[in-house]
C-alpha cells in the first residue's frame, strides 16, 4: 500500500517536473506601433503604464516612442535625459538606435534589446522602453527610481556601540550598503531572479577568495532549485534552502544589520540578500553565533566575556528552567536547601494544580501576552502588559490558583529568553518539551531530554559545516570566539570550521605596544 | 561495501573510548571490591588493559580498515567466521543489556522510586536508538563534549569533598590478601577495560589508523586517572563503610556541605553516570547492530537499530530479579565470563592470522 501510494507520488512529481520549460521568445517587430500595441497589451493595458510617441529629427524625422510604469521610474530624469535630447536633435540623416546608444542619451544604465520579453521584464523592474519606427531593437534605459524606506535602525538588533545603519527593502541600497564597508574589488554580488510571478531579485553576495568557491556554488544550487510562484520575504528564502526543515533550529542566520553582514562574509560566509526584505540571510549558520552580538566586539573584554556568558547562561535558564523546577518541586525535594524548601512549600499550599500543570500553564499565558503586545499598536500594548502583570500575576497568586515560585519561574524564564534573540524560537519550543519530560520523568526527564538535543544538534549541519561546531567536533582553534572572546588583535585567523581558503585574517604579533618609559624626554 | 561512511579522528576516538570507559565505572568504581586497595586494583587493572589493547590493535593493524567481524570472516572463512563472529556479538549485546540493567538500577534506587522500570528502559532505549541512527560519527561528535565536561565536574567534586576526606583510611597499605588484590585487578580488567574490545568495530571508522594506539592509550590512562581520583575521594570520604551502599562514589557526593550552599551534589555524580552510561550503550547498540547487518550481508545497519536498541532494553530489564543478584553477578561471575571474549577470541584470531600468513595481499600492515 505504502509503496503504491510512493509509486503514485514519483509519477505525480515526475509529471509536474518533465514539462520543458520552453518559454516562448517573440522577436520584436519593425513596426513602431505594433510592437507598442504588443507591449500594451502584454501589461494589460495598465493604469500605470505611460506610453509616449514622438518625432526625433528635424529633416527626416522618424516615429519613436517610450514606454515606462509610473511610479518605478525617475520622472525628472526621463524628461531631462532621454525626452528633451531626443526632442533637440537636429540630424541630417535619420537617426537610428545605433546613434542613439552612443549619443545624446544621457543615461548610465542602456542596453539593447530583441525580445519581447526582456523588454517587458525590463519595463516591469523600473526601466524605460525607447523604441524607433522601423528597428527590430529596442533599447533599455535604466531609470529605476521608487519611493523607498530610509536607512534606520533595525528595531530587532539594537545595540549600543556602533554603527547605527540598518537593511532597507530595497536591494540596491542593501547591496551598496556591504561596498561602502567592504570596498575590495573580491566583493561579489551574483544575482538571480526566483518565482515564477513576482520574480524577485536575489543576490549571493560573498567575497572570492574569502569564501569557498564550493559554499557558492552550494547555495546557488540550492537557490535555483527553487521553483515557486513566488517569494515575498527572506524567510520563505530560507525554509527553501534549509539543512534541516524538521528542526526547531534554524540553520540559516539572519541579520538587519550591514556590519554584521559584513563580519559574516568576511569570515567566509556567503549572503543571500533578498529584494523587498530589510532581513539578510547568512549562510553556513552556526549555533554558537547566536549568541554572538556585536556589541561583545566592541566592548572592552572582560565585559564582553562576561556578557557572553550570561547569554549562555540566559539560554539555559529560559529553556531549562521552568523544567528544574518542575523536577525538583515534584520528584527531588530533598535537593532543595531546607530554609528554602519550607518558603516553597508555604507558597505553594493549597494550590490546586500540580507544579507541571501550573509550569505549562503560566508558560502559555506568557506566550499569549508577548504576542499580544507584540501585534498590538503601542498605546493598546501598554494596556496589555498592566493587565499581564497586575491582573494575572497579581491576582492568581492572591486567588490561591497558582503559587507564587512558578510566577517567579516564569517572569526570570520569559525575560532570559530575550537575551539570545534568535534563539526565541527554538527556547519556546523546547521548554515546553523539558517542563513535560521533567513532570513524568523528572531529573532524569531533563538529562535525557538533553543529551537528546544534543544529538541532534551534533547531528545538524548547515552547509556541510558542523551546527555545532567548534564544540562538538571540538575546532581549539575556533574556540577564541565561543568559550571567549579573545581580543581582536588574537583572532589571526578566520573561523576553521568555515573552511576559507585564505585562513589568515591579519597579522600576527600586533598587539599594541605602548613606548618603553623615558621616550617623554626625547620630546624635550 | 561499507556500511558506515562516517569517520571519527583521533581525538574523537579518545573521548569516545573514555567516556565508553567511564560508562557505569563512575558510579560502580572498578576495583571497590578490594576496599582501601582499590586504588592499587585500577592501576593493575590498566596495565591489564593496556595489554589486552595491544592485541587488540595489533589484530586490527594486520586487516587495516576491517573491523572484527570481518577480520573473523577472512581468518575462520564464511560460516565459522560468521558463527564467531555471532558468538561475539552476542557479548556485545549482553554487555550493552548489562549496562542497561545498571542504569535502570541505579534509576530505580536513587530517584524514581516508583516509576516502572520498563517505562524508564524504553524511554532510555528512544534516546540511544536516535543516537545510533545518527551513526557513529554523531556519537563520537557528542563524547568530546560529554567527556570533557565529565572531567570538570570530577575535578570539582573530589576539591569539594577534599574538607571531608580522612586520609588515615588509606591504612594499613598491602593489608589485604594478594589473592584478593589479583582478583579485583582481574575484576578492574574486565570491567571495564577489556570491554574496549568492542572497539574492535569502531577502529575502521577513524581516519587516521596510525594514531590509534597513541590516543587508546590515552583513553585508558585518562580513564584511569579519573577512577583513581573517584576512589581516593570514596575511600577517604568513607572509609570502611564505602562497602555498606551500592554505590558509595554517589554516597560520597552527597555528604559534601560547603558553607551549607553546595549540599547534595551526588546529583552531578548521576549525571555523570546518566550521561556516559549513555555513551557506552550507544556505542555498544552500535556496534551489534553494525556487526549483525555485516554477518547477514544487510545493505544498511539503521532498519535493525529500533528493534536491536529494544531488545536490548528488555532484556536488561529481565537479566537480575534484584540488584544484590547483580552486584554477586559482577563480582564473582563477569571477570571469568568476560575471557572468551575480551582476551581468547581476539587472541587465536590473531594467532591464526599470523599461522595462516593473512591477509594474503602483502598485508600493508601499519
Amino acid at each position: 500500500m505504502i509503496r503504491y501510494l510512493a509509486k503514485l507520488f514519483n509519477a505525480l512529481a515526475k509529471r509536474q517536473r518533465s514539462p520543458v520549460k520552453q518559454s516562448s521568445v517573440t522577436k520584436l517587430d519593425s513596426g513602431l506601433t505594433h510592437n507598442l500595441k504588443h507591449i500594451m497589451d502584454e501589461l494589460g493595458n495598465g493604469s500605470d503604464v505611460v506610453n509616449r510617441q514622438f518625432l526625433i529629427g528635424r529633416s527626416a524625422p522618424v516615429l519613436a516612442g517610450v514606454i515606462f510604469i509610473d511610479g518605478l521610474v525617475d520622472q525628472e530624469m526621463i524628461n531631462d535625459n532621454i525626452l528633451q535630447p531626443l526632442l533637440r536633435i537636429e540630424l541630417e540623416r535619420p537617426v537610428d538606435l545605433d546613434v542613439l546608444e552612443k549619443s545624446f542619451l544621457a543615461v548610465g544604465g542602456l542596453k539593447r534589446v530583441e525580445t519581447m520579453e526582456t523588454l517587458v521584464e525590463g519595463v516591469l523592474t523600473g526601466d524605460t522602453a525607447l523604441l524607433i519606427d522601423g528597428q527590430p531593437s529596442a533599447l533599455l534605459l535604466s531609470t529605476k527610481k521608487w519611493e523607498q524606506r530610509g536607512i534606520s535602525e533595525p528595531d530587532t538588533e539594537v545595540i549600543v556601540k556602533g554603527a547605527r545603519d540598518g537593511f532597507t527593502e530595497t536591494l540596491r541600497t542593501n547591496t551598496a550598503l556591504l561596498r561602502r564597508r567592504i570596498e575590495h574589488p573580491a566583493l561579489r554580488f551574483d544575482t538571480m531572479k526566483i518565482g515564477k510571478k513576482t520574480r524577485t531579485e536575489i543576490c549571493v553576495a560573498y567575497i572570492q577568495g574569502v569564501a569557498e568557491d564550493k559554499l557558492v556554488e552550494e547555495v546557488k544550487k540550492r537557490l535555483r532549485r527553487i521553483d515557486t510562484a513566488g517569494i515575498l520575504s527572506t524567510e520563505s528564502i530560507d525554509q527553501f534552502i534549509d539543512d534541516a526543515p524538521f528542526s526547531p533550529f534554524a540553520t540559516v542566520g539572519y541579520t538587519e544589520r550591514p556590519d554584521v553582514c559584513a563580519a559574516k562574509l568576511m569570515e567566509g560566509r556567503v549572503a543571500i540578500i533578498v529584494d523587498g526584505t530589510p532581513v539578510v540571510h547568512t549562510v553556513p549558520f552556526l549555533f554558537w553565533e547566536s549568541f554572538q552580538s556585536p556589541d561583545d566586539y566592541n566592548f572592552r573584554l572582560f565585559y564582553a566575556n562576561t556578557m557572553r556568558w550570561i547569554r549562555y547562561l540566559a539560554f539555559f535558564t529560559s529553556v531549562l528552567l521552568p523544567g528544574v523546577y518542575v523536577a525538583l518541586s515534584s520528584y527531588h525535594q530533598e535537593l532543595i536547601p531546607t530554609n528554602l524548601l519550607i518558603s516553597m512549600a508555604a507558597a505553594t499550599e493549597g494550590t490546586p494544580f500540580p507544579a507541571v500543570v501550573e509550569a505549562l500553564g503560566m508558560g502559555v499565558v506568557f506566550e499569549i501576552l508577548r504576542e499580544a503586545g507584540i501585534r498590538l499598536p503601542r498605546p493598546v500594548g501598554q494596556a496589555v502588559s498592566i493587565v499581564g502583570a497586575l491582573v494575572i500575576g497579581e491576582a492568581t497568586v492572591t486567588a490561591g490558583l497558582v503559587g507564587a515560585p512558578v510566577v517567579i519561574v516564569v517572569a526570570l524564564t520569559a525575560i532570559a529568553s530575550f537575551l539570545v534573540p534568535s534563539q526565541v524560537e527554538s527556547a519556546a519550543f523546547l521548554r515546553v518539551v523539558f517542563t513535560c519530560l521533567a513532570g513524568v520523568f523528572g531529573a532524569l526527564g531533563i538529562i535525557n531530554g538533553l543529551i537528546f538535543v544534543y544529538i541532534h544538534l551534533a547531528s545538524l549541519r548547515s552547509f556541510g559545516v558542523p551546527f555545532l561546531a567548534p564544540v562538538a567536533p571540538i575546532v581549539p582553534a575556533d574556540l577564541k570566539d565561543v568559550a571567549v572572546r579573545v581580543p581582536i588583535w588574537m583572532m589571526w585567523t578566520r573561523p576553521k570550521s568555515i573552511d576559507s581558503p585564505d585562513r589568515i585574517r591579519q597579522a600576527m604579533r600586533i598587539r599594541p605596544e605602548v613606548p618603553e618609559e623615558g621616550h617623554d624626554d626625547d620630546r624635550s | 561495501m561499507k556500511l558506515e561512511k562516517g569517520k571519527i579522528d583521533g581525538r574523537q576516538l579518545m573521548t569516545l573510548m573514555a567516556g565508553f570507559l567511564f560508562g557505569s565505572a563512575v558510579l560502580i568504581y572498578p576495583g571497590q571490591w578490594a576496599g582501601n586497595e582499590s586504588w592499587i586494583a585500577i592501576w593493575g587493572g590498566f596495565v591489564e588493559g593496556c595489554i589486552l589493547l595491544l592485541v587488540y590493535i595489533a589484530l586490527m593493524s594486520r586487516f587495516p580498515g576491517k573491523n572484527f567481524v570481518e577480520i573473523v570472516k577472512e581468518v575462520y572463512g564464511r560460516f565459522l567466521g560468521n558463527l564467531v563472529a555471532l558468538f561475539f556479538l552476542a557479548y556485545l549485546f549482553h554487555l550493552g543489556s548489562l549496562v542497561g540493567t545498571n542504569y535502570h538500577d541505579f534509576i530505580k534506587l536513587t530517584m524514581l522510586v516508583q516509576t516502572p522500570s520498563s517505562v524508564i528502559l524504553l524511554f532510555n532505549s528512544l534516546v540511544i536508538v536516535y543516537a545510533v541512527r545518527k551513526g557513529i560519527e554523531v556519537i563520537a561528535r557528542c563524547s568530546e563534549g560529554m567527556v570533557v565536561l565529565l572531567c570538570v565536574f570530577y575535578v570539582i567534586i573530589f576539591l569539594m569533598s577534599c574538607s571531608q576526606i580522612e586520609w588515615t583510611n588509606f591504612l594499613p597499605f598491602f593489608s589485604a590478601p594478594l589473592a584478593k588484590v589479583l582478583w579485583a585487578t582481574q575484576m578492574t580488567g574486565s570491567f571495564p577495560y577489556g570491554e574496549v574490545v568492542a572497539f574492535l568495530m569502531i577502529f575502521p571508522a577513524v581516519n587516521n589508523l596510525k594514531e590509534i594506539q597513541k590516543r587508546s592509550l590515552k583513553a585508558l590512562l585518562l580513564a584511569t586517572l579519573i577512577f583513581s581520583i573517584g576512589s581516593v575521594q570514596t575511600i577517604g570520604v568513607l572509609g570502611d563503610t564505602a562497602r555498606l551502599y551500592v554505590y558509595p562514589g554517589f554516597q560520597s557526593g552527597r555528604l559534601i556541605n560547603i558553607a551549607n550552599v553546595f549540599t547534595r551534589l551526588e546529583i552531578v555524580i548521576g549525571v555523570n553516570f546518566l550521561l556516559m552510561g549513555f555513551l557506552k550503550m550507544s556505542v555498544l547498540l552500535y556496534t551489534t547492530v553494525l556487526g549483525i547487518a555485516q554477518v547477514f550481508n544487510l545493505k544498511s545497519y539503521k532498519p535493525l537499530v529500533l528493534p536491536v536498541g529494544f531488545l536490548m532494553g528488555l532484556a536488561a530489564l529481565i537479566n537480575f530479579s534484584t540488584v544484590s543478584e547483580n552486584i554477586e553477578f559482577n563480582n564473582l561471575v563477569y571477570p571469568i565470563y568476560v575471557l572468551p571474549f575480551q582476551l581468547i577470541i581476539p587472541l587465536i584470531t590473531l594467532v591464526v592470522a599470523l599461522v595462516r600468513k593473512l591477509p594474503r595481499n602483502g598485508g600493508d600492515s601499519i
